[in-house]
């Protein structure tokens, strides 16, 4: 929390919108892997 | 679309639209350590303002997000009003509210906000205080993960840390 202090609030914003990006690409990898039909263990 | 919530409200700021930046990235504005999605402001419900709010909003494209998906554009007359106006922009959600909690407009919140230096513009943000205060009432399990996460931000800024 201290760190968050330290920035501006253009760096805060900023950091909010990387880690935003970051989440939403994740998610959408998940659903892809949800998504992905079984492989074939045979 | 690409997600840069910095640079939509950097839009609305720059368009010179009269707001007070409410919800998680108020909080984040304010160092909450929390991520959120969204834009949401309170606007001035003056028919100069909301003119303004719509020229920003039409430029990157809003539309009303709703379950149909009918990609209705905002209106006028919907931003005049106490409603809540939810867009998908092409740089994001943006949440227009006429009004929050016990109908606190643009006018009503003034008093509870902090003015803050953002992109060469002054931001107007709710305090935390009172996005504490309004988280409260709230009993999700996530609102109160939220409250409890604020009120730690209070505490440090009291405490100079």
């Amino acid at each position: 929390m201290a760190h968050l202090r330290s920035l501006t609030v253009e760096e805060r914003l900023a950091l909010n919108d990387a880690s935003a990006r970051t989440v939403l690409e994740l998610r959408a990898a998940f659903r892809r892997t949800l998504e992905k039909p079984p492989e074939n263990t045979r | 679309m690409t997600q840069d919530l910095s640079l939509l409200l950097r839009d609305l700021l720059q368009a010179g639209v009269e707001l007070i930046l409410v919800g998680g990235l108020a909080a984040v504005a304010q160092g909450a350590p929390v991520t959120t999605f969204d834009v949401d402001i309170v606007h001035r419900r003056s028919a100069d303002n909301v003119d303004r709010l719509l020229g920003v909003v039409n430029r990157l494209g809003a539309y009303v997000r709703e379950p149909a998906n009918r990609r209705l554009p905002p209106t006028r007359e919907g931003l005049l009003g106490p409603g809540h106006n939810l867009l998908v922009t092409s740089l994001g959600p943006l949440d227009c509210l006429g009004a929050i909690e016990r109908g606190l407009d643009f006018e009503k919140l003034l008093p509870r906000t902090t003015e803050l230096v953002f992109g060469g513009h002054l931001l107007r943000v709710l305090q935390l205080s009172a996005l504490l205060e309004l988280k409260e009432e709230w009993t999700d399990e996530e609102s109160k993960l939220r409250a409890a996460i604020l009120r730690r931000t209070l505490l440090s800024h009291t405490n100079g840390e």
